[in-house]
């Protein structure tokens, strides 16, 4: 196992950079920002109130004491998920069958080493794999709760699953319905039995993550992005056919290619037939009690949330999948699931207890079955023909290691069916990259100016490109609402653009190298001609002016850009000075009542600055900016906030009460 | 609905009156047997059908060693 993960993992043990996917680069100086407190307010956005904050403070505080992003990335990301991964499917096996030493080994490698994992983390997803890494120890602290009702447990659980949202909420969900669906097997309709489950768990996963519950509540804003919630979504993002779901395989493996699927590859479906064989020795242990009652159990319960898994896994398609969409329309918290594929969690879970159980019962049954065989050839080899005891021996010698055999096929049977894992073939997160020194010298032409602006990048911001909070980035193609590059500049050549462009602070617009081909496409490759005509598209445009700095990058100037906050009409003094991004301190001079301060961030209400107590609220101006009607005439010092920020400081003060109380209570318990 | 859609109703109703849980599975892991092939020959219209007839089948057996508990 352990040659195994250093075949398909090796890179995460060496110090290259990693960044690709979903999963972005960072900048040293722009991931120490993250070391700061929540934040309801971030980088120019109204960000729904996050739930990544404490891995964020976590990731930002390596980098403030020095660690590369490299380093910070493989100690926050990549080697938990590796542990994680291992011990809690591990630690799940053992809750389910203590004393199956088989199960306990083979389990982590059907849960760490699928199709469905593998690809998430080609695709660069890091959040869900490490939601997904700790599924297993939230199902199994709450099992073991259920058998013997310690309190440690329960707090355990509450601790685990609250980390776990941490990473992913979603994958949260779906480990909140298995455990759900467990409980009601045991329980049945004894309420008092689900409220003392559940009750610590929740209390201790509430407090924790009041620091976003509080504010989201109070300020009624949804959790989701606009539009996430249609079926459209569902429709669109539904890959994985039912063939696919019930045999563990992604339809996007191996090469995680957006959109890009593959006829179903036959040799996949031994896998469902592994699993559901395992049925077979339940039946059978009935009748000759060889297995206790909550082994049987359990495996039942799994084949079953295996069998959901592979429905829901397929999301719209068919069969049924009708209900898909009904349940995404009227089941709370299933607007959550645009990807169906998130459901594949149950199936890699499920699969984890069934294939390893099935593999060691067949493996026993083999053993049994040469024991029970051996003892009649040996009587019958006085009364055979003379060449007959050879063949005996040989035909024991087989039957002796048929189990062994069994093992090896198996075992390379699900290697073969990872091979591209093994023989280097993943890309994405599987291969480390050189940060590209034009991007380096871009991060520091950039970071260098003191002064706030904005970089317009066209047609999107790519992964190396450089951010913080004193100089945020704004993509062209969310901003202009157009993916092509020929129609970005053609918007770009609008009238009225330059000014709109220069009350937004953008002094930079930049045409990125695009060292990773994901920007310039024709057909999914990289068409380098779409990048140089982009390029000589802005070079005509004569209020742009380009700065001859780096070979790759493209960056033009947009001379007389407005700052962060300015004065409409008159040259009205102000000064500023950011304490964080929800928070600035204020100084202006005024000739004149009523002149209006423009704040360039996207208008929300909730903006207002305060001068001596009194709250100006902010107004829309210029379709899309914050501004303040200054009624004082001369001198005046006012702070500018994001109020909402109270409420995150208010439910972070809880957040930090319970975790005080849910460690010591966890020791304490610990020792009884 | 095809005809094998007919077919298997057909069939799962049978088992539902008169076939035992090992029975039902032993056919349900058939059905994911007999898939392979056709998937390899691209007969997948059929194919994807046997997996979905499989699942059936096994759902059921599940249901049936719950009742029989």
């Amino acid at each position: 196992m352990i040659f195994l993960i250093l075949l398909v993992f090796g890179q995460w043990l060496t110090l290259g950079v990693i960044s690709s996917g979903d999963y972005p680069f960072f900048f040293r100086e722009s991931l120490g920002e993250r070391f700061s407190l929540p934040l309801a307010w971030n980088n120019g956005y109204n960000v729904p109130f996050s739930t990544q904050w404490p891995h964020e403070f976590l990731t930002g505080l390596l980098s403030k004491i020095g660690m590369d992003f490299a380093v910070v990335e493989r100690l926050a990301w990549f080697w938990p998920f590796l542990v994680i991964s291992i011990l809690s499917s591990r630690y799940l096996a053992k809750t389910l069958f203590p004393e199956n030493e088989f199960v306990l080994s083979f389990a982590p490698f059907i849960y760490l080493l699928n199709t469905y994992v593998l690809t998430i983390i080609v695709g660069g997803q890091v959040g869900i794999i490490l939601s997904y890494a700790f599924a297993p120890l939230v199902i199994a602290t709450l099992i073991k709760y259920i058998d013997n009702e310690k309190n440690y447990y329960a707090i355990l659980s509450g601790l685990a699953f609250a980390i776990q949202i941490v990473f992913d909420p979603r994958i949260s969900f779906i480990t909140a319905g298995i455990i759900s669906l467990y409980s009601l097997t045991v329980f049945k309709y004894n309420l008092k039995k689900y409220v003392k489950l559940f009750l610590v768990p929740l209390v201790v996963t509430i407090g924790l993550h009041f620091y976003w519950i509080l504010p989201t509540l109070l300020v009624r804003k949804s959790p989701l992005p606009i539009g996430y919630g249609s079926t459209n979504w569902v429709d669109f993002l539904s890959f994985a056919s039912f063939s696919n779901t019930i045999s563990l395989l992604h339809p996007n493996w191996p090469e995680s290619i957006f959109g890009k699927t593959y006829f179903m590859r036959p040799e996949f479906l031994i896998i469902p037939i592994i699993a559901f064989s395992s049925l077979f020795f339940i039946f059978s242990a009935e009748k000759n009690g060889s297995l206790g009652k909550n082994s049987r159990n359990n495996i039942l319960f799994f084949a079953f949330i295996a069998l959901i898994g592979s429905f829901l896994a397929k999301g719209s398609k068919p069969p049924f999948g009708e209900i898909y969409l009904w349940l995404f329309n009227n089941l709370p918290g299933m607007n959550m699931f645009r990807d169906p594929t998130k459901f594949y969690v149950l199936i890699s879970l499920s699969y984890s207890i069934l294939i390893p159980f099935s593999v060691q019962q067949t493996y026993s049954w083999l053993k049994s079955k040469i024991k029970k065989s051996l003892p009649a050839s040996r009587q019958e080899t006085s009364k055979s023909p003379p060449f007959a005891s050879l063949q005996r021996g040989k035909q024991s010698k087989i039957q002796r290691y048929s189990p062994n055999i069994f093992l090896l096929l198996i075992t390379g049977y699900l290697l073969l069916l990872i091979k591209p894992a093994w023989t280097g073939q993943l890309s994405g997160t599987f291969k480390v990259k050189e940060v590209p020194k034009e991007y380096i010298e871009l991060k520091d032409f950039i970071h260098n100016q003191p002064q706030f602006f904005r970089t317009f990048w066209t047609p999107q911001h790519q992964r190396f490109g450089f951010y913080e909070s004193n100089h945020p980035t704004i993509n062209a193609s969310d901003y202009l609402k157009t993916n092509d590059p020929a129609e970005l500049v053609q918007e770009l050549r609008k009238e009225g653009r330059k000014e709109e462009l220069q009350r937004l602070g953008v002094k930079y617009l930049i045409i990125p190298f695009d060292s990773d081909g994901e920007m310039f496409l024709t057909d999914r490759k990289y068409d380098h001609q779409k990048r140089l005509k982009t390029e000589e598209e802005l070079t005509s445009i004569e209020w742009l002016e380009k700065k001859n700095l780096l070979e790759k990058i493209a960056i033009f100037e947009l001379k007389n850009p407005k700052d962060h906050f300015w004065f409409e009409g008159n040259p009205s003094q102000v000064n500023y000075k950011m304490v964080d991004p929800t928070r600035y301190l204020v100084t202006g001079e005024t000739t004149r009542p009523n002149n209006l301060l423009v704040f360039s961030e996207t208008y929300d209400p909730r903006w207002a600055l305060k001068i001596n107590s009194k709250e100006i609220t902010s107004e829309k101006s210029y379709e899309s900016l914050n501004s303040f009607i200054i009624p004082a005439v001369g001198k005046w010092n006012g702070e500018v906030e994001f109020t909402p920020q109270k409420y995150v400081n208010y439910g972070l003060i809880v957040s930090g009460i319970t975790l005080l109380l849910s460690m010591t209570a966890l020791i304490v318990f610990s020792r009884k | 609905m095809k005809i094998q859609d007919i077919l298997f109703i057909l069939f799962f109703i049978s088992l539902i009156v008169k076939g035992n849980k090992t029975t039902t599975l032993l056919i349900g892991l058939g059905c994911l047997i007999l898939a392979m092939p056709l998937f390899y020959f691209q007969v997948f219209f059929t194919a994807e059908r046997l997996t979905w007839y499989a699942t059936g089948f096994i759902l059921l057996s599940i249901l049936k060693q719950i009742h029989n508990t």
